[in-house]
This record gives structure tokens, sequence and C-alpha cells, in this order.
């Protein structure tokens, strides 16, 4: 298991657009002693490697569907403002498509 | 050796919603880039994604068109990739549960043929941002990015370029008419991956497959797949393996070329996406959605049958939903089918064609078309006065009995009033008749000809035909 720095915190905030302050990493590496523990404890129990993983922890069903009905979009330089490599109207990125790529078009 | 080909298809249609699939924003096409997205689009920190309900409206009818077994439980999962097309880093699909399973569809043959093609699967998810490619350098519109699609999954059961085509032309029709889709190959709303590889025949073993991509017309998968098979057999009659790869349709060279190798599977590393949890759907969501559908072609197809249209005039009548809608109207008001279907594919169409306008948009009523073909079918109009009133009915929108009037168009269908032509006619044309009694049919049509001039273009040609034949025998008689 890879062990979480507060380097790895603070890289992940940054990956994800926005900062943390030192008492924020402070916090959330603090937090990562109980994961270890609990997953330490979790790993030691017979046959868990055995066991499906679950993605919902209860049969918990829902009816809900969005309604067809448009809302006002961001504006656009709001949006672009997400990218420091807009231009124009446009997302620019160095070209990644290679002849042996697998990626699909 | 004999080789036998074996080509299975992945259609991606886009859904006709306002909205995407995971996000409200709107789903305009043509919009100017980057101007219809919300959050969950382009994966922002805190947004999650909702289903669409008048996506999963759309998926169950296609799936019920189909003949397929509709989920009722609704199950999304991840394909993760990194890619700058969908920013979250994975596109949210239905990997293990789709909507959709276990279809069929018949397909027309132009041989008369009825071919089965077994569905695997259809499964909703979100089409990705739309990139353009340049030197070294590549441009992203997230406009497209969530649009909901419907992946429909074919079994491997065509086997020839036309099958691959009439496939693609059949569910295309389907959608459209459900108005599901636009099902435009030319704009992207109807995509197709065709899967190809040959075999020797008999043989349990399957080829290396290759697959064709970019196919935007109905013809061009007919031409690619059947070029693709010709390559891959001289591959293999010259003893040399066919390579897995993806390749792409070359309009202008008419043929398929490489796009890439396919070196190895990607692992997608698919599982269930945590942030939609199951959707049970309302049976009475699902009834609904089933019996509110549109009349599909095939049953329209099987209703033309038994009118009287052959195949080719189905075909070309199914081409147009409101055409087709407007025909079916036509008819239950009692109009003749033949003669409909002449006047509504011909003058009616060119002129719409000519005039980039829409059946709906045509300045004469319902009935009143009903009123001109009824017109034709009792001979009270003979064809070329029937053009003359259809032109003026579609460029005013009178009705056919005002134009009569106001034209003094009216046919003679008085016997005596048309011999009394007809005897004219052979007093004056003395070499014509000789000719026709030596064998020249061509003579006969000018004789008919010369009626239908003295007559103003008014006699009944029908009748005329008859006093005629009958007058020369007499002639000749004397």
């Amino acid at each position: 298991m890879i062990k979480i720095t507060k380097n790895i915190i603070r890289q992940c905030a940054k990956n994800m657009m926005f900062d943390l302050t030192s008492e924020e990493v402070d916090t959330i590496f603090n937090e990562f002693d109980t994961v270890y523990a609990q997953v330490g404890f979790l790993s030691s129990i017979k046959g868990v490697d055995e066991v499906e993983p679950m993605t919902f922890p209860y049969k918990e069903h829902q009816h809900k569907l969005a309604d067809d009905i448009p809302l006002k979009p961001l504006k656009r330089a709001l949006a672009l403002k997400n990218s420091n490599t807009a231009f124009g109207n446009q997302i620019k990125l160095p070209k990644v498509i290679g002849v042996n790529s697998d990626v699909d078009e | 050796m004999e080789l036998e080909s074996i080509i299975g298809i992945e259609i991606h249609v886009q859904l006709k919603t306002k909205t995407k699939m995971f996000s409200r924003a709107p789903s305009t096409f043509g919009e100017e880039s980057n101007t219809q997205i919300l959050p969950v689009d382009i994966a922002l920190p805190g947004s999650l994604p909702v289903v669409n309900k008048e996506a999963v409206i759309l998926a169950i009818k296609i799936c019920s068109a189909l003949n397929m077994e509709i989920a009722h439980t609704l199950y999304f999962d991840r394909k993760n990739y990194f890619y700058p097309d969908l920013p979250k880093g994975y596109q949210i699909t239905q990997q293990f549960n789709p909507i959709g399973k276990n279809g069929k569809i018949e397909l027309n043959l132009d041989s008369g043929e009825k071919l089965i093609c077994t569905i695997d699967n259809a499964h909703l998810e979100e089409d990705t941002a739309k990139q353009l490619h340049l030197d070294n350098m590549s441009f992203i519109n997230y406009n497209r990015a969530g649009i909901p699609l419907l992946e429909i999954v074919s079994n491997p059961d065509l086997h020839s370029g036309e099958e691959a085509m009439k496939y693609v032309e059949t569910i295309r029709e389907i959608v459209t008419y459900l108005n599901a889709s636009d099902g435009k190959m030319e704009d992207g709303s109807l995509r197709c991956d065709i899967n190809i590889s040959l075999k020797e025949k008999g043989s349990k073993k399957m080829g290396t497959k290759c697959e064709i991509k970019n196919l935007n017309s109905i013809q061009n998968i007919k031409d690619a797949v059947d070029f693709e098979i010709e390559r891959q057999k001289k591959i293999i009659l010259s003893s040399n393996k066919v390579e897995s790869e993806t390749r792409r349709y070359d309009e202008k060279l008419k043929q398929t070329v490489l796009l890439r190798k396919k070196t190895s599977a990607v692992d997608y590393k698919y599982f269930r996406e945590p942030n939609i949890v199951p959707i049970d759907l309302d049976d009475e969501l699902i009834y609904d959605a089933i019996h509110t559908m549109n009349k599909l072609p095939s049953q329209y197809r099987v209703e033309l049958s038994k009118l009287g249209l052959n195949n080719y005039e189905i075909n070309e009548l199914l081409r147009e939903q409101d055409i087709t809608i407007y025909y079916d109207e036509l008819i239950k008001r009692g109009a003749d089918y033949k003669i409909l279907w002449n006047f509504l594919l011909g003058d009616i169409k060119a002129y719409l064609n000519k005039n980039e306008s829409r059946i709906d948009s045509l300045k004469f009523s319902k009935n009143s078309l009903v009123t001109f073909v009824s017109l034709v079918k009792e001979n009270k109009i003979n064809s070329k006065q029937a053009k003359e009133i259809l032109e003026e009915m579609l460029t005013s929108g009178k009705k056919p009995d005002v134009i009569i009037s106001e034209k003094g168009i009216e046919q003679i269908n008085s016997s005596s009033e048309i011999e009394k032509i007809v005897d004219v006619v052979i007093n004056e044309n003395e070499n014509a008749i000789n000719e026709y009694k030596n064998g020249k049919d061509h003579a006969f049509s000018y004789l008919v000809g010369q009626v239908m001039k003295l007559s103003k273009g008014k006699a009944n040609p029908n009748i005329a035909k008859e006093l005629l034949i009958s007058k020369i025998g007499d002639y000749f008689k004397k």
C-alpha cells in the first residue's frame, strides 16, 4: 500500500484545482492513521480477499430521474477558465493521438 | 479454401433529448464551442451525475422496437481511461447490466429474402467531447461531452456489405421513426463501428478482426465492408496473416486505410459507478414508453404490402417518415394507393425538394389531394390536365374543382363529342392510317396526339383510343 505523505495530499488537491492550508493538510494526513488501522484490521480477517467488492453497502435503490429541462449553461469564459491553455473558444492541448495509439477517437 | 466473412456492428445512437445524459446542460447541436456545459460535464469537484429521464424513455422505446428484454433496474459502470475527451477520466456506461439485451430485427434484402440479425445488447452511456487534431496540437469542444448515447451491439450474424448496410439502415429507420434520434450519419448523430473477420467456412475458429470506424453514410458501409472482405481475403489466400487493426474508409480512394494497429487489448478496469445508486424504473414509466411509440417502419411495411405496393415503392415511401404518415392518412381518407403514390413521390416530392420545404408546409389541404386523386382515378381529368392542376394546387393552394372551373379544364368524356373529333382526324390523316396498317405503331400515337390537339387536351385519351381503333377498322373495311 502506498504510504500517503503530506506532499501527495497537496498534489491531489492541486490536481483537483484547489489549494489546502497547512492545517487542512495536517487534518487529512492525521486521518490516514485511522484509515491504515481500519484497513489493517479488515485485512486480518480470514477469507476477506475472496469477498466480492461492494459498491453500495445496502440495497438502496432509488426512482429519481432528472427531468429533461435544460438549465442555463456555464458562461463560456467561466468554463474555459478551468483550463490554462484555452485558445479562442476551444481548449488547447498537445496532440495526443499517435499512429499506434489504441485510444478511441 | 472457401472463406466466410463474419461481421458485427456497434452503433452509437445520439438520443434526441433536450439535455445531457447526466447533467441538465442543453444538448443542442451546432451551438458555439464550449457553451453547452455544466459542472458535471467538465468534472468540476462536487458535481454529481443524475440520470436523464427522457433518455431512459427513448432507450426503452428503441429496445422495445428491437424486440429486446428491458431491464427494470438501471445500473451504471465506469469505463476508466485517461484522455481529454472526458475530463472525469472515465466514461459512465452500462458495461454489466445493459438496459436492453437479446434483441433481433428482420432485414429486407434486395433479393426479396429476409434475414434475422440478433442483437446482443443496447446500453446507455455518455458521448465524448469533440476533438480537432491539427499538426502538433488538439482542440477540445465539450458541447458534445455528456450527450446521451444508446450503443446497440449486434451479434456477428452478418456476412456481406449489403447485409451490414441493411442492418444500419434498418436501425436508422427505427430510431428516426421513433423520433428517438436524428439518425444523421453525416452529423454524427448515428455512428457505427464495424468489426470484420474472415474464417474458413465451417470452421469454429474465428479469424483476426479489423475494425472500421468513421463511416458517414449508408452507402459507404456497403463499399467499406465489401472492400475490407476482399482485402482480408487476398491476405489470407496469399498465406499471410491479417493483423488486428483499426481502419477508416477513404471515400476518394474507395478503400479502407490503416488508422492504427491494435497492439494489445485496453484494460478499462470497469467497476460500478458509485455516484449513481441503482434506479428501479416504475412499471408505469416502462408501460407508457412502450405504449406511446410511433408506428414502426416494419408495421408500415406489412400494411403497404397488403395495399399492393411493391418492395421498391415501399422502400421509397419509407425513406421519409413525414411523407409516410401523410400517405397513410390519405389512404385512410380513401385515396387510391397507386395514384397517390405516383403523385406524392413524383411531382409533390420534387416540388418540396426544389423549394426545400416539408410536407406539412403544403398549401392545399389533405382533402383537396384526395379529391384530386379521385378525379384522376375516375378519368375526369387526363394526365396532362392532372399535372397542370397539381402544379396550380402546389403554388396557390386552391382546391382542384376551383382550378378546373377557373381554367376551364374539364375532360370530354362524351363518346359522341370525341367521335366527331376522331372523324376529322381520320379524314385528314390518310398517310398515318396507312402507316399504322403497315405495322408502324408510332403512327397510332400520332393519331391519338391529333385527337388530343384538336380537343385542346380535353378528350379522354382512353375513349379516344378505343374510338380510333374502331374507326380505323371501319375505314379499311370500306
